[in-house]
């Protein structure tokens, strides 16, 4: 099956288009918190549909973390039907499987969406990645990997990154506010213990293409002399 | 009128106005008033504005107090002494609120004694805290039966202006003391503060006496007016300046502890100064030293102790980290004369009384003869006493700074304040309380805001910015009354909002949040923490200093990082998150020209002895000075008031350029940001920069070589201050300053109904909103205040631009020197590692560029 990185931090798998911890309704949470909160939900929509016109996906996988609250609100639920109104004039089908933060989202089935626990796509089985499943090999989402990056005058800047294993890949969390968790220093998924990191390819998007850092551990190695 | 207090007032005169038991008690206890006492306590009892500037153990603090005292006693004398407020005392210093109570429930207890002699009874005056220690059931108390006399702190006072039924009880103060104005002026407590006071002189029900309590600082007409605020038609409000600063002796003396401050090695100087420093300890009977870090008093201290166990018990640190029951062990100790010796940072500068010294020693320079005055003050308890101070340089740069600093302490030139203008974050703060409190007319709020001194200057447009972000007008409409805190409408404004009362009450303040990172051992030993934004950059493998050892990073879990101690490895990471304390352009300047003198002489046979004579320096560090000097001159050029120097010196990995600009640290961390931002443009990369006191260095990669005229192209920048304003985007510093605006501005809220957020998830928020603003608001309050608070009070742009304008009218010179090792001059500039980068405009080509880069570096490794 055809396996394509978008710079959209998207997965083109087959005929299918792979996305994860969108986290929709983070501003809404933000503001019940009192905060002062630019909206940034017509960016995701944008950028999803943009790469959906593109590449005519026969299906959207959104590989956990759809919404973003653990408590549903009313603001949230408008933003969901907000986003999957951006959506419309997709005609695919849309798969959700389900994330930890995915919790009350029962009822965008009336919306057409499907929602499942685990997804089996060709030899890959997409799961969120927030707990151990049985299986050869997965997509996952949950750890929004990220990578800092050095030079030899000294700067320092925090990318999201692809994780590209034989029996793993991990995408970059889709959210613009994904705070990025740097996987040379701290892993949270417990696939990421489970197999090993440093064998990973570092996929790095950025506007127009992906840049191939190379094997994780061989790139951390490297860093450390600059 | 501000005026300079000229009267120097006699014994019999004040004592004239004191009641009998205030009178015989003072008589007793002191016998005759000290200078400030003589110049002060008449003319606050005659009800004018004052400000005190005097040195440590002048009777400063009575001074203020006294005259409020005697009319309390009065007052009770004649049973007309009410349960409420008469005397407010806000201090910065929350620690030093239980002595102050202490220093005044003494005499006041003392004083009922006496009255009790004379044959009457006076009823208790009661002192009282109200800090955010203070525990709610002491606040009902106090809400009942207010103190006579209130001690409190300023972010308190913010909130209690708001506290619906204690506010009320504020209204009746006669007198409002402001103690260490010096330690607030600067910066924006001060500003929160001087806010603070203009609500409470709105709602209080007569003008109150103003009286402020300073060190040594200058000019003292700005901080009078800072104290005493202005009027509706911009005039400062009058009041009398007491500057009693002169009445103390100094004598400070400058040493170097070796000959030679090039090539001693580390372990040679270390040696000569602890037995400097025990010699030193061992003439006097206490000895107060100073360093600039909590992890150097720690070291000195130790150090002293192991190499002489004759001091073993008899010498101390005390610096901030300390618990609270160790330092005040500490203080007890001192006072009752038990210890030969106490080794603080910075916590022993300020405030408590310690007893009697006989010698400060200050090791390296303290930056600023404002501060060396302040520490060396601390010696000879009494005013008539002279007070001993002992400057110990102990790097070459150090030793010709402290010379010129000591040669202005001894000629009384200060170093000038700045204090903040016009900072919006903290306005936002105050509109909301105030609209908290009732419904404001827009022109009414403004004239009080006005009265405040940081904004006695402010716009109608800045203000009303204000005003129409708080009401939500920045944000989308439809989220408008989600956003809105309050309602402006019809040229009036009001709350808006449930939560917002307790948004106020759990966000007041102004000092920003730094989360600290534990750092472990792998056997689980915590060591101490670091900032959470240093913590975050670290890889495997990287090396840095923590409390002056070197550890290896390993990795993190949650708020914790693991390390393997590394002792004697090279640290790969710079620590550049520990703000040094900055060199003063003024003090800068003076140091250039000093440069000049120096270089003027090194070619005489009597160099030295000229040295001596000017500067009063002992002949070890004239000799260190000299040859010093020598040094450069042989190998480069003596930069100076005259000249600029740029050393180009190639590295295995980079170029790096040293600029020779001694403009203090301010200015030059404005001058090589821009610079940085030039070379980034040009050569499309990343520069990174070092920057300290008497210079900066620019590193580029190696493709990225300058050439002279290129150099000389940097000292023409036209329009410096918008290229720094380009030059700060996509930078560390800018995140991280807009999260604290962002913080103080209540766009992104610290606390929220009892729970403290995350900082990582703060200053994500911060940069997604940077970046918003910057598109969609660019004149937006806060985004304009955190531009204004990097660019005046963080660095120094002004002094930067006038720099930048003495090159190019030709008074000073440009020389391009390339180089094999850099200078000696240049030398404690490399040593700095790191100071920040600017990065490349464009992140995508900045991030194929790291690409390639990297690449190559793996090819290279297979």
């Amino acid at each position: 099956m055809k396996l394509e990185f978008l710079p959209e931090k998207a997965l083109l798998l087959g005929d299918s288009l792979v996305v994860a911890d969108l986290h929709i309704g983070f501003e809404e949470a933000m503001v019940r918190e009192g905060n002062y909160v630019p909206k940034l939900l017509d960016r995701v929509v944008s950028s999803i549909s943009k790469v959906l016109k593109r590449e005519r996906p026969r299906r959207l996988v959104i590989n956990g973390d759809l919404k973003h609250s653990f408590v549903p609100a009313w603001r949230e639920r408008r933003e969901l039907e907000a986003f999957f109104d951006g959506l419309s004039s997709y005609l695919g089908e849309i798969v959700l499987v389900r994330g930890n933060h995915d919790v009350g989202v029962g009822w965008i089935r009336k919306l057409g969406v499907e929602i499942v626990d685990s997804l089996e796509l060709g030899r890959w089985k997409l799961v969120h990645g927030h707990r151990l499943e049985e299986g050869e090999r997965f997509i996952i989402g949950h750890e929004h990997p990220a990578v800092r990056l050095r030079d030899e005058v000294g700067a320092s800047v925090k990318v999201p990154v692809f994780l590209r294993g034989e029996r793993l890949i991990v995408l970059p969390a889709f959210s613009p506010w994904a705070y990025g968790n740097d996987v040379t220093r701290e892993i949270v998924s417990p696939f990421l213990r489970k197999f090993d990191v440093s064998k990973l390819r570092v996929l790095v998007p950025i506007e127009g293409e992906v840049l191939d850092f190379g094997e994780l551990g061989r790139l951390t190695r490297v860093m450390r002399g600059l | 009128m501000i005026r300079w207090a000229e009267r120097e007032y006699t014994d019999d005169e004040i004592f004239s106005i004191l009641s009998d038991p205030v009178r015989e008690w003072f008589k007793r206890k002191f016998g005759s008033f000290t200078p400030p006492q003589r110049y002060a306590v008449l003319e606050i009892h005659k009800g004018e504005n004052v400000l005190i500037s005097s040195p440590t153990g002048s009777g400063k603090t009575l001074s203020a107090f006294l005259s409020a005292i005697n009319e309390l006693i009065l007052l009770g004398k004649e049973g007309k002494l009410e349960d409420r407020i008469y005397v407010l005392y806000v201090s910065p210093l929350r620690a030093l609120n239980n002595d102050i109570k202490r220093n005044l429930e003494g005499p006041l207890a003392e004083i009922k004694e006496v009255a009790k002699e004379l044959g009457y009874d006076l009823p208790e005056i009661r002192v009282g805290i109200r800090t955010s220690d203070t525990s709610s059931y002491e606040k009902s108390k106090m809400l009942k039966r207010p103190p006579h006399i209130l001690i409190t702190t300023p972010e308190s006072l913010a909130i209690a202006l708001n506290a619906p039924k204690f506010r009320e009880r504020l209204k009746t103060v006669k007198y409002l003391i402001i103690d260490e104005v010096h330690a607030l002026a600067e910066n924006k407590r001060g500003s929160h503060l001087a806010l603070s006071v203009e609500r409470l002189q709105e709602m209080a029900e007569r003008e109150f006496v103003r009286i402020g309590l300073s060190a040594t600082i200058h000019p003292l007409e700005e901080i009078a007016k800072f104290i005493f605020g202005f009027d509706d038609d911009g005039k400062p409000r009058p009041g009398l300046i007491v500057d009693v600063s002169f009445a103390k002796q100094t004598e400070i003396r400058v040493e170097s502890v070796v000959e030679d401050l090039i090539y001693t090695p580390a372990s040679v100087l270390s040696d000569a100064l602890y037995s400097r420093l025990a010699e030193l300890v061992r003439e006097h009977r206490t000895t107060l030293i100073f360093t600039n870090t909590r992890s150097g008093a720690e070291r000195v201290a130790f150090n002293l102790k192991k190499r002489y166990p004759e001091f073993e018990g008899l010498i101390e640190a005390h610096h901030s980290s300390l618990s609270r029951e160790v330092r005040l062990d500490v203080e007890e100790k001192l006072k009752r004369g038990e210890l030969k010796a106490v080794v603080s940072s910075t916590s022993l500068e300020l405030g408590i009384d310690i007893g009697t010294i006989d010698l400060v020693v200050l090791i390296g320079s303290p930056k600023s003869v404002n501060r060396a005055l302040q520490r060396i003050g601390r010696a000879g308890h009494r005013l008539h006493e002279v007070s001993k101070g002992v400057i110990i340089a102990l790097d070459r740069d150090d030793l010709v700074e402290v010379t010129v600093l000591a040669h202005n302490a001894r000629n009384r030139r200060l170093d000038r304040v700045k204090i903040p203008k016009n900072p919006l974050d903290v306005l936002v703060q105050h509109l909301l309380g105030m609209a908290l409190n009732k419904v404001w007319e827009v022109e009414e709020a403004y004239r009080v805001v006005r009265r405040a001194y940081p904004y006695r200057e402010l716009s109608f447009g800045d203000f009303m910015s204000v005003l129409r972000y708080l009401a939500g007008e920045y944000a989308g409409l439809e989220d408008r009354k989600v956003y809105a805190k309050i309602w402006l409408e019809e040229g009036r404004f009001g709350r808006r909002g449930k939560m917002t009362r307790v948004i106020y009450y759990m966000n007041t303040g102004t000092i920003p949040d730094e989360a600290k990172i534990r750092v472990y051992t792998m056997d689980k030993r915590m060591i101490g923490t670091v900032e959470e934004e240093f913590a975050e950059r670290l890889m495997p493998g990287d090396v840095f200093v923590l409390a002056g050892r070197t550890y290896e990073f390993i990795k993190s879990r949650g708020n914790k990082i693991y390390v393997i101690p590394r002792e004697g490895a090279k640290p790969t990471i710079p620590a550049w998150f520990s703000e040094m304390l900055p060199l003063s352009f003024d003090l800068a300047l003076d140091i250039q020209r000093f440069r000049g003198e120096a270089k003027g002489l090194i070619n005489r046979r009597d160099a030295v002895s000229r040295l001596m004579r000017k500067y009063g320096i002992e002949e070890r560090a004239a000799r260190a000075i000299i040859a010093y000097f020598r040094e450069q001159a042989r190998y480069s050029t003596v930069p100076d008031d005259g000249t600029v120097l740029v050393e180009e010196v190639e590295k295995e990995e980079t170029w790096e350029y040293f600029f020779h600009t001694l403009i203090g640290r301010r200015a030059n961390d404005a001058l090589s940001r821009a610079f940085a931002y030039a070379v980034s443009k040009w050569k499309g990369c990343n520069v990174g920069i070092a920057i300290n006191d008497n210079g900066f260095l620019l590193r580029v990669p190696k493709e990225a070589r300058l050439s002279e005229v290129e150099l000389r192209e940097l000292f023409r920048i036209e329009d410096l201050r918008e290229v720094l304003k380009r030059a700060l985007d996509n930078t560390e510093l800018l995140k991280r300053r807009f999260r604290h605006v962002a913080n103080r501005g209540l766009l992104i809220l610290r606390r929220y109904v009892g729970r403290k957020k995350r900082l990582g998830r703060q200053q994500v928020m911060a940069v997604s909103l940077l970046r918003v603003l910057k598109e969609d608001h660019p004149d937006f309050p806060l985004l304009r205040e955190v531009y204004r608070e990097i660019m005046e009070d963080k660095m120094d742009v002004e002094n930067a631009e006038l720099f930048l304008s003495w090159v190019r009218e030709e008074k000073v010179k440009v020389v391009v020197e390339r180089h094999k090792i850099p200078s000696p001059f240049a030398f404690n500039l490399e040593a700095i590692g790191a100071s920040d980068v600017v990065l490349m405009e464009d992140r995508r080509e900045m991030i194929k560029r790291l690409h390639r880069r990297i690449m190559e570096m793996i090819a290279g490794e297979s």
